[in-house]
């Protein structure tokens, strides 16, 4: 299980000079963040926007963006791929906010409906997708309102304002939930940390 | 804001659940000093966001994709104003047909100006032979007054060219900047009528230039509204008053404390939407 719990540190651990050198203007490093990371970008858009053409379009915009702002990474305020994986997140749900789609008020339950999957693709290895089923299982195992409070902002664009209106909760009642499904996650952060390197 | 709050919201943060101006204060809030607590929260926040991300099944983009970022890089390293062309679906004809009329705006902006050069200069001259003629006339009272009123006029005028010249003269230079971005405003409903504009952006600059083109002949003599629109509240941004079927504006300067303006619109009197931007900014 090393080699996996070393592989998912490694997501945090991507060189972070990377960003250096494409502030530089090295496009060669573009090249290899954009190899590592462009299926993760577009994966996360089409499940925010749902159409192949605005997900690629997503991580065409995200990649400039990270070419223009590569000199403003400050590895003090999160993992270089949690920096390019939150510009592209960024883009698909405001992309998404100004089509003005939601789920509607039947769609209850519908942000849970759809459970994580933890199926090979044939586009990870096989130490990726054991990392991936082990992030998978960590937020099955979260009670079905924490798990609905963060993919709802998530993977819906919702606002914590519509989120909590989505789900019937009062908006503190709401709030606890996000508070405890991130603590969860950050959780799994410390279980990984100890691995890195190993 | 105070750290309480900052704390208070970074996940929610990380998760994209704030609000646009919500955002933004935040993103200031951590551009000046936040305290190493914040800057731990911070980071925990959205590397446990990431883990999300990480959850889905990757999708490698297609083929060609690591061919279109490069095309987009090497633009921006030509000091293109924006970036390589995104796909479109449905409404990519009325976006050809905004940015060819801008293309075209630009072009009789900078030609205009050559015209407005030699106006300038016919009305300079006419301004000297009535003053000149205002001197040698027989001083009756209703003579002076007339000559009055018509150097009042090519004064006005001129004034009037100098001003719309001084606009056009600084929206090219700062289209010229590296960084600025040209934003089309759309028609919100279909295309029928070719009127067009565009908003010329700079964020370092903080000033903006609306041009339009195509104004119908019939255009309300009121000029068209510009709004600004931030966080779903329209400030108002200036006139555009039609010249031949052409006009620019100046927006006012604004500053990010009041927020970071969203979309571009030009209005009637009435409040009807004439044309909006889609790329925000």
């Amino acid at each position: 299980m090393s080699f996996v719990l070393a592989w998912i540190a490694s997501l945090f651990e991507v060189d972070s000079t990377l960003a250096q050198r494409i502030a530089g203007g090295d496009q060669a490093a573009l090249r290899q963040l954009y190899d590592r990371l462009a299926p993760r970008v577009r994966a996360v858009a089409l499940r925010v926007l749902g159409a192949a053409g605005d997900a690629d379009d997503v991580v065409q915009e995200t990649f400039l963006d990270v070419w223009n702002r590569a000199a403003t990474f400050d590895p003090d305020r999160g993992s270089l791929v949690s920096w390019v994986t939150t510009i592209g997140h960024r883009r698909a749900v405001d992309r998404l906010r100004r089509r003005g789609t939601r789920p509607g008020p039947g769609d209850a339950g519908a942000a849970v409906a759809r459970e994580p999957s933890a199926d090979a693709t044939p586009h990870e290895s096989a130490e990726e997708r054991q990392a991936r089923e082990r992030i998978v299982a960590a937020l099955a195992s979260l009670p079905r309102d924490q798990r609905e409070a963060i993919e709802l902002m998530y993977f819906h664009g919702m606002s914590q304002r519509e989120a909590a209106e989505h789900t019937g909760a009062a908006l503190g009642t709401f709030k606890s939930r996000v508070r405890a499904a991130m603590g969860r996650l950050s959780g799994l952060l410390d279980e990984l940390a100890p691995e890195a390197g190993a | 804001m105070t750290e309480a709050e900052f704390l208070e919201r970074v996940e929610v943060w990380a998760l994209g659940g704030l609000s646009d101006i919500e955002r933004a204060q935040m993103e200031r809030y951590l551009a000046g000093t936040p305290s190493p607590a914040c800057v731990a929260a911070c980071a925990r926040a959205f590397d446990a966001a990431a883990l999300l991300a990480a959850s889905v099944p990757p999708s490698p983009p297609p083929a060609d994709g690591w061919a279109r970022l490069a095309d987009g890089v090497d633009q921006l390293r030509a000091g293109a104003r924006r970036p390589a062309p995104s796909r479109k679906v449905a409404a990519t004809r009325a976006w050809l047909v905004t940015a060819a009329v801008a293309a075209i705006v630009i072009v009789l902006l900078v030609r205009d100006r050559g015209r407005h050069v030699d106006r300038e200069a016919q009305l300079a001259a006419q301004v000297r032979a009535q003053q000149a003629q205002l001197d040698a006339a027989q001083p009756t009272l209703a003579a002076v007054a007339s000559t009055r009123t018509a150097l009042d006029g090519c004064t006005q005028e001129l004034t009037r060219l100098q001003a719309k010249d001084a606009l056009a003269t600084e929206a090219v230079a700062l289209l010229e900047l590296p960084g600025t971005q040209l934003i089309p405003l759309d028609r919100p409903g279909p295309v029928t009528t070719p009127m067009a504009a565009n908003a010329i952006y700079h964020r370092g600059v903080k000033r903006a230039y609306v041009v339009a083109a195509g104004i119908p002949a019939d255009a309300p003599t009121d000029g068209y509204q510009v709004w600004l629109v931030r966080g779903g509240k329209r400030i108002a941004a200036g006139t555009l008053h039609p010249d031949q079927g052409r006009a620019i504006a100046v927006v006012p300067t604004f500053t990010l404390d009041d927020g970071v303006p969203e979309t571009f619109q030009l209005a009637l009197a009435s409040g009807e939407i004439v044309l909006e931007s889609q790329i925000r900014i």
